[in-house]
């Protein structure tokens, strides 16, 4: 398959995956855009470069990643998409679905989700996204050992949380 | 070398790589609790997910087809350069607005269209405000002639506006698909966005449909008729009855009598009743719905409600509505296993190093990272407080009761500087944390966020330094270094709450 259609692929199935975890950095939804499409440009431009990338999903999640943390560095950040959604979940009148979800519990979760570290919150929200847990680790950029102390201490907040 | 698996292996078996883990977790009850705490960790965060992809801003602007983003090849041609370039001006100009969902030139059909998609119908009462009186109706009329309201239902079906359902995205969009002529504008403040569409020739002039930008939720509506009248209508959120099909313990409770103490005070009522009786640290939840209190809770004992009842039962204008949590049973306690960081971790080895005999690294650890928890509860019920109080609102609290808030806030503050005290002395083999000046700003307000802003620091820096390796590979001073500064700072924040 070529580069285009390959890529072409991807950016269907995937970019609103990488938008999302994009906003987890606190960036603006029209710079997370901004860096979805270039994640993507990014990755045509080294397809078509001739660069064989085995995980193409992991990589894209890669760039998305440094690109997010370049420029939450150099730039004034916004409210982190946890803290937006458990302001959303809190004010927001219960709907027909919320009762068949236990709608309390899922407030103390979205509560416990604002005090989770930023690479325990990277993990949950790239398996999320349908990473395993190997390709976690390579876009973070860390060991697959890590990955588990990060995801088991965050769940071990969520239970708490969950459960009280 | 341990009979369990390995935190590699856990992960792999959660991917399905490891199929011959299988026969292990058969017989080892240690591994298979573990493996189903993580499953059911991940299950309860993919819930949370689901719902935050739904309640996610959209993306502002419609996604470029793929042909469009790679017409540049591997090399960005002059011009399209230049169109980055301006790209990213203009989303550096748009980062540097303060709000996150300022969602600049979206159209008002996309948005309605957006809406439509994305919010539920709203099924909580209506309350509807005319020229001349105001009154409670439901979402959707039965019999449209016996309800109340019936004589301006006219007003409604000769502008071609829904009667039956007047409120939310829907009826709005499909009154404006029918003008023949029409103008919008859109407009966003404060987390709000208005849609405004106005027509020439309909005999509504002008209707307003306010939406929540986080989530596209109905906020309010106005129509301005022709006949000199204007209907405004918005959700009465504590009309609210509970469920038929809900079991009587998930009901809210009778109604008390109307409240007899305002509003701000009636909450500071509350919160220091469940203080007392260390219910106030995230366990429940407060809503305002319009002149009442609501206390939401589930999964709460028989006991620990009935405590939480006789807690508040002196104050007027407080709902409460516990639910049966639908959740399983609580895991069964796990034992933690002892993965080792990837590659070297010098200050958690730095940490074991300095330990007396017999301490156990892991467990020293834990007890850290569980104070850090802790501590966070505390900074966080502080912050709530300081975010519902804040100083014209506290101004106008009566003497009495800013008397409550004071000590309210002294307790928080005095029980934070104790368990940041117990804190710096867990971290105390790694470095001596000293006595610090308070940072102290201009108000506690500002103090408690600044509080809650350095002990989560703090707590992302332990979380990093003691259960993961660190991002970069700062030498051991380094990160002491770093440690200390942080822990310094959130003491200094903290002393100046206490």
């Amino acid at each position: 398959m070529e580069p285009r259609e390959r890529v072409g692929q991807l950016y269907l199935e995937a970019r609103e995956g990488v938008y999302r975890y994009l906003l987890t950095f606190g960036i603006s939804p029209a710079q997370a855009q901004e860096l979805t499409q270039d994640s993507f440009l990014r990755l045509f431009q080294s397809m078509s470069g001739g660069e064989t990338i085995r995980e193409p999903r992991a990589w894209l999640f890669r760039v998305a990643h440094n690109l997010a943390l370049n420029v939450r560095t150099r730039e004034r950040t916004c409210m982190p998409l946890d803290e937006m959604i458990h302001a959303s979940l809190r004010d927001r009148e219960p709907g027909p679905e919320d009762a068949l979800i236990d709608r309390q519990r899922l407030l103390r979760i979205s509560e416990a989700m604002t005090f989770l570290s930023p690479q325990q919150k990277q993990v949950l929200a790239l398996r999320a996204n349908g990473l395993r847990f190997r390709e976690i680790a390579e876009t973070l950029e860390i060991g697959v050992s890590s990955v588990y102390e990060f995801l088991n201490r965050a769940i071990r907040r969520l239970k708490k949380a969950a459960d009280e | 070398m341990s009979d369990h698996l390995q935190p590699e292996q856990l992960l792999a078996l959660l991917d399905g790589d490891l199929p011959e883990a299988g026969q292990h977790l058969e017989t080892c009850p240690v591994c298979r609790h573990q493996v189903a705490a993580l499953r059911s960790g991940l299950d309860d965060y993919l819930a949370w997910h689901q719902k935050a992809v739904q309640l996610a801003p959209p993306p502002p602007r419609s996604w470029k087809e793929i042909g469009a983003l790679t017409q540049g090849k591997s090399k960005p041609a002059p011009l399209r350069r230049l169109i980055w370039a301006l790209a990213a001006a203009a989303t550096i100009a748009i980062v540097a607005y303060p709000t996150y969902h300022h969602i600049p030139s979206v159209e008002a059909a996309e948005l309605l269209a957006r809406a439509e998609t994305v919010a539920p119908p709203p099924v909580a009462p209506l309350r509807v405000h005319t020229r001349s009186r105001e009154f409670i109706r439901p979402a959707i009329l039965r019999d449209s002639t016996r309800a109340e309201g019936a004589d301006i239902a006219p007003l409604f079906q000769a502008a071609r506006f829904d009667w039956v359902q007047p409120f939310g995205a829907g009826p709005f969009a499909d009154w404006r698909d029918h003008l023949t002529d029409k103008h919008d504008a859109v407009e966003y403040e404060n987390g709000l966005c208005l849609i405004r569409t106005s027509s020439d020739s309909n005999s509504l002039a002008r209707a307003t449909l306010i939406l929540r930008i986080s989530d596209l939720s109905p906020v309010s509506e106005r129509l301005e008729f022709r006949e000199n009248e204007t209907v405004e209508i918005w959700a009465a959120p504590e009309q609210i009855e509970a469920p038929e099909s809900a079991s009587p313990s998930t009901r809210s409770a009778p109604k008390a009598p109307a409240p007899s103490i305002p509003a701000p005070a009636r909450t500071l009522h509350v919160l220091a009743a469940l203080h007392a009786i260390s219910a106030d640290l995230g366990v429940l939840e407060l809503h305002d719905e319009g002149d009442r209190l609501v206390l939401r809770a589930s999964g709460l004992s028989t006991a620990r409600r009935d405590e939480i009842r006789r807690a508040i039962a002196g104050i007027d204008g407080v709902d409460l509505a516990f639910e049966d949590s639908t959740a399983s049973a609580a895991a069964p306690p796990l034992r933690r296993p002892n993965p080792k960081p990837d590659g070297p971790a010098p200050l958690r080895a730095l940490l074991e190093s300095k330990l007396p005999q017999g301490e156990q690294v892991e467990d020293v650890v834990n007890q850290i990272l569980d104070s850090s928890d802790a501590i966070m509860a505390q900074a966080f019920a502080l912050r709530t407080l300081a975010r519902r109080y804040p100083p014209e609102q506290e101004r106008q609290l009566a003497g009495a009761d800013r008397d409550v808030l004071l000590r309210l806030r002294g307790d928080y503050g005095r029980e934070l500087n104790s368990r940041a005290g117990q804190l710096a002395h867990l971290l105390s083999p790694l470095f001596d944390a000293g006595r610090v000046a308070p940072s102290a700003t201009t108000t506690w307000q500002s103090d408690s966020e600044q509080a809650f802003t350095t002990l989560q620091s703090l707590d992302s820096l332990l979380s990093e330094l003691l259960a993961g390796p660190p991002r970069s590979s700062p030498s051991e001073a380094e990160m002491l270094r770093q440690l200390q500064d942080a822990m310094k700072r959130a003491q200094s924040a903290v002393r100046a709450v206490e």
